[in-house]
């Protein structure tokens, strides 16, 4: 008998087999288990005998694509879908932001009474404002209320035991609300309002430009930037296609607890509790074919566009006004997601566009800064004399780079390496006028040059060879290594926006005959930019803030966290307190592109120490909340971050007391525009309910010639009625943000009545408060309430859950069969060799 | 000569084969070992932390070249027969972290504080006992300035992994506990997870 390898070879794949085989089995033990826990079933079933007279489409609220009223079916956890009648749409989108009022008919086609759950699958970035749902006589309007304190979520949850059996693919932005007692042959009409903010991108652009090399800053890195273009889109959701899918568990959780009538609290239950799986397929026809859909859109983009597209339908466009357009779809068939996409005409040089809208004696404005293509490059626009001119005439200004890396032992391995290869390129986009400076920290800060040194290619060589031997080891220090980058070199220089401009005109003129004596003042014109890279965790932010609000300066701080650990609450406030971006990479191998677009574009600020100002007469203030008389302006974010090449920027604000002194109010943003002072007047007389459109194109010299375009008319569908003008919901939404963070920083109690009071005035949903429909016109006050959503999310897109599993065991078992086996056969080697022997 | 050398080849690849099984034990038992014994080095620095409440900023490394420091004492009781299991929680919820304690997401709220904290540990060495864990089952956590607040499971969910929902921040203090699900053997990556959000009893804020 020989112990060939295949015959080992065999025996270690049985043993294997025999492991996993073993597992399997187990753990199909545990999910026998688990069904059985879903079985219990809620006895008090009402209507089991409703018939349905016609035939309904069976789909589960994860099917939903567009706006549906389904129908609830006993002991079942999917839905018929009701017949729908007709849908109106009506898109007003003002700059950045949306309004976007649906209405929909359904009918009830049987003979039965029915419980109906109407879904809308909400865009991102959206929130109800407003629903109103007629049955017959009565009428359901939606209200946000505050949450009742009192009220335990959980207590429902509880009831609904362990739904764990089945997965769930889940549906964050599905918005959904009851609708009781529905009678035969009724039909039913649903209104909803609801803001969105309107998608940004960059898109590739295809463009034929070989007169790109020309100019002093044709640098590689502007070429990054040369085909991408800023693209704004707008969807919205009419595909009514439910899939084949098997049926699954209901995600339906209530979270409400008001008091229904049995009867439909019995059903509800039914729903809830069902989540018995059942494995059959549900075939479901292609609807929607008799279904159509009337669509209009508004949009004021401010500004002429070189592109108005819609994707999936082909739409007539009329252009109203410069920078109105109305597009309009009649009897469309609901097959496809209407998608808008548009884009603004390039310009040379930076854009403001203004828009402001009225509510409740408070204007809210929205200021879009749009780079200019000039800002990076010259790529097709380069042409034209006015550019070049501006071009040959142009001083960059030139930067400091402070990179703060964090070498702790958690970056070990791959994203230490990623880390290295992004500060590489970093190094290769400074130019020879620029300066920089490197700390390494991990327990402690290590600085790499005693003060920032001009990026010569000998510094450069020297901070490669640098962090090229940086090891990864020791603990999480931030603060000292935040600490050191802050407090190289504070100025005083850009105390005052004016008088900064002024300086700084002066300088440029004799710049290079002052060049040494003035090292001070060169060094304070800088930009300095410090990015701040880390994985690891942030422990006395409180302290911090307080730190860097003293000691920023002029600087900005740009934050870059990567995985899922770092302090997302002080990447963000941080970046916002120095007036810079924040960004999380939760992939390591997306590190090295992500920081170098980083880079890319810190390389290329267009407008920097940007300022709103109210002037009246000679006297000038500074924005963010300062007082002038009796107007105010509020801005969000504050203080105003600068724009960079390819990245608008959008200022919400709101300006109070503004309608007496409309007059005499100049309203201006100033800022510095390559190494010079720019400022652009956004006044004029604010009236009720319009939009202030202004074109706008600035020189690169102070004086800027407004091109002024006459206010379009409109109140078309902002007068129509009392909804909430999307401006202020933009407003109101970000300030609910930054209230929002203070929350979770310093547990303010203050900071959840504002929240909750911003929330009852401007309508929106937040953990504090949600929408409850309140039915009106009928004995009982409040019958249903709409299941409550968390807007409040503080994972950015894309962010997964940690990976929670070592993996060990299947090796280590392996393993162990393998050891046994082979020692085994060891040991009974000499036997065999004896009986070899013997014959 | 042949009848010779047959067993002397077998024995010489059977001994290689103990030596890859147990070159092969090696990573698994490490990565196990690892995180049985970090909790005894992490119960000292806790300790110690938790005798030192007056200075909270201090942090109390379980080990010199630790980047992560215990937050929090977990324990985890078992409704029906009250068996009790302890864990110390770092801070910071990274792969590194993980591999020895229980995770807190710094981003979520403090432990014991009004909020939503989350942890989140591997289902395969600490939180290996949430497989079976019910509705009413009492979770203890000790925070460093030593108060304890008792929390009830409330929910048990699977979602998909990219569902952040487990992450939101309640109303409510509460604590919600992140493992990888199904608890099967497997050498993938699993892209469900399981997720048991626990209530306070006693309301804080």
């Amino acid at each position: 008998m020989k112990l060939s390898p295949t015959f080992i070879n065999t025996l270690i794949i049985s043993g294997v087999l025999i492991i996993n085989v073993a597992g399997a089995f187990l753990s199909m033990e545990s999910n026998a288990d688990e069904m059985t826990n879903n079985t219990n079933l809620d006895p008090r079933e009402v209507n089991r005998d409703s018939v349905q007279e016609v035939i309904l489409d069976e789909v589960s609220l994860n099917d939903v694509n567009s706006g549906t009223l389904l129908f609830k079916q006993n002991g079942k956890a999917q839905f018929l879908q009701a017949p729908q009648l007709k849908t109106e749409v009506d898109i007003t989108i003002n700059g950045i932001v949306a309004n976007v009022k649906v209405k929909q008919k359904f009918t009830n086609t049987s003979n039965e009474w029915q419980h109906g759950v109407y879904a809308f699958p909400l865009p991102d970035d959206s929130a109800i404002n407003q629903l109103t749902m007629r049955v017959g006589e009565r009428v359901i309007i939606g209200e946000i209320q505050e949450k009742s304190q009192a009220r335990n979520t959980f207590n429902n949850a509880k009831k609904s035991g362990k739904k764990a059996a089945l997965v769930e693919q889940h549906r964050p932005n599905l918005f959904t609300t009851n609708i009781a007692n529905i009678p035969p042959n009724e039909t039913v009409e649903v209104e909803l309002v609801y803001f969105q903010q309107v998608s940004f991108q960059q898109v590739s652009f295809q463009q034929a430009s070989a007169n790109q090399q020309e100019t002093n800053l044709g640098n590689n890195l502007g070429r990054n930037l040369d085909n991408k273009v800023g693209e704004f889109s707008l969807h919205f959701p009419m595909a009514i296609t439910p899939r084949y899918q098997p049926n699954r568990a209901e995600n339906f959780t209530n979270s409400s607890n008001t008091t229904n009538t049995s009867r439909t609290s019995s059903i509800q239950k039914s729903v809830i509790d069902d989540s018995l799986p059942q494995l059959s397929f549900q075939t479901t026809k292609q609807q929607g074919n008799n279904q159509t859909i009337d669509l209009s859109v508004n949009l004021f983009s401010g500004a002429e566009l070189s592109q108005l597209n819609s994707i999936n339908h082909s739409l007539i466009s009329t252009n109203k006004a410069t920078g109105h357009y109305a597009l309009k779809l009649t009897n469309q068939p609901m097959n496809k997601d209407f998608k808008l996409v548009w884009q603004y005409q390039q310009q040379d040089l930076p854009q403001v566009l203004n828009f402001q809208q009225s509510y409740h004696d408070k204007n809210y404005g929205l200021l879009m800064l749009l780079p200019g293509s000039l800002a990076g490059t010259l790529s097709g626009a380069g042409a034209l004399p006015q550019a070049s001119d501006v071009t040959k005439n142009k001083e960059k200004a030139s930067r400091e780079l402070t990179f703060i890396l964090d070498t702790s032992g958690s970056m070990a391995g791959n994203s230490l390496a990623q880390a290295k290869q992004a500060f590489k390129y970093a190094l290769s986009s400074l130019q020879a006028h620029d300066s920089f400076q490197l700390i390494a920290f991990n327990s402690y800060p290590t600085q790499l040059f005693s003060a920032p040194v001009a990026a010569s290619n000998q510094n450069k060589e020297q901070a490669w060879r640098f962090v090229a031997e940086l090891k990864a080891t020791g603990g999480t220090e931030i603060k000292s290594a935040l600490d050191l980058a802050l407090k190289q070199k504070v100025s005083a220089y850009y105390k005052t926006q004016i008088q900064t401009g002024i300086q700084t005109e002066e300088q440029a003129s004799d710049f290079l005959a002052k060049e040494t004596q003035e090292k001070d003042v060169e060094d304070n014109n800088k930009l300095q930019q410090i990015v701040f890279l880390t994985d690891g965790a942030v422990g006395n932010e409180a302290e911090i803030f307080i730190e860097l609000a003293k000691n920023i300066g002029n600087k900005r701080l740009f934050t870059v966290g990567l995985g899922s650990a770092p302090n997302r609450f002080f990447m963000k406030k941080a970046a916002e307190i120095g007036r810079g971006s924040y960004q999380f990479i939760s992939n390591q191998s997306e590190l090295v592109k992500e920081m170098n677009s980083l880079f890319t574009k810190l390389s290329q600020p267009v407008l920097t120490n940007l300022a709103l100002n109210i002037a009246q007469g000679n006297n000038i203030a500074n924005q963010g909340g300062v007082k002038q008389g009796n107007i105010k302006i509020n801005t969000t974010p504050n203080p105003i971050p600068d724009v960079y090449a390819g990245e608008p920027l959008f200022l919400s604000y709101q300006m109070t007391g503004t309608q007496k002194l409309a007059d005499n109010i100049n309203t201006e943003v100033s800022g510095i525009y390559q190494g010079k002072p720019w400022s652009f007047s956004i006044n004029d007389a604010i009236a009720d309910n319009t939009i202030q459109n202004e074109e706008f194109k600035s020189s690169a010299k102070p004086k800027a010639i407004p091109q002024k375009v006459p206010a379009p008319d409109l109140g078309i569908s902002l007068q129509a009625n009392a909804t909430i003008p999307p401006l202020a919901t933009l407003w109101a939404r970000r300030k609910i943000a930054d209230h929002f963070r203070q929350l979770m920083l310093y547990k303010e109690p203050e900071a959840k009545a504002n929240i909750i009071a911003l929330a009852l005035e401007y309508h929106l949903i937040t953990p504090f408060t949600s929408l409850v429909a309140v039915e009106q016109k009928i004995s009982r006050p409040a019958n249903q309430t709409a299941k409550a959503k968390q807007l409040t999310n503080t994972l950015p897109a894309g962010q997964k859950l940690p990976s929670t599993a070592l993996n060990w065991q299947l090796q280590f078992n392996a393993a162990i069969c393998l050891l046994l086996m082979s020692v085994i056969s060891l040991m009974l080697l000499p036997v065999r060799e004896k009986s070899a022997k013997k014959s | 000569m042949k009848q010779v050398n047959q067993p002397t080849k077998a024995r010489i690849l059977l001994i290689g084969l103990v030596i890859l099984a147990c070159l092969l034990l090696i990573k698994p038992s490490y990565l196990y070992a690892k995180s049985v014994l970090a909790q005894l080095l992490l119960n000292h620095a806790w300790q110690k932390s938790l005798v030192q409440n007056g200075d909270n900023d201090h942090k109390y490394l379980p080990w010199q070249w630790a980047d992560s420091y215990p937050v929090a004492k977990l324990s985890y009781i078992k409704g029906n027969d009250h068996s009790v299991k302890n864990w110390i929680i770092l801070a910071g919820m990274t792969g590194r972290s993980m591999a020895f304690a229980p995770a807190w997401l710094e981003d979520s709220a403090k432990p014991n504080q009004y909020g939503n904290t989350v942890i989140s540990a591997h289902n395969d060495s600490h939180f290996d006992v949430l497989e079976s864990a019910e509705l009413g089952d009492e979770l203890v956590l000790e925070d460093r300035q030593g108060k304890q607040i008792t929390y009830r499971v409330a929910t048990i969910e699977i979602v998909a992994e990219q569902n952040s929902e487990p992450y939101l921040f309640q109303d409510e203090t509460m604590l919600t506990l992140i493992t990888c699900y199904p608890f099967t053997t497997t050498n993938t990556a699993k892209s469900q997870r399981l997720v048991i959000q626990a209530v306070a009893i006693e309301t804080v804020f």
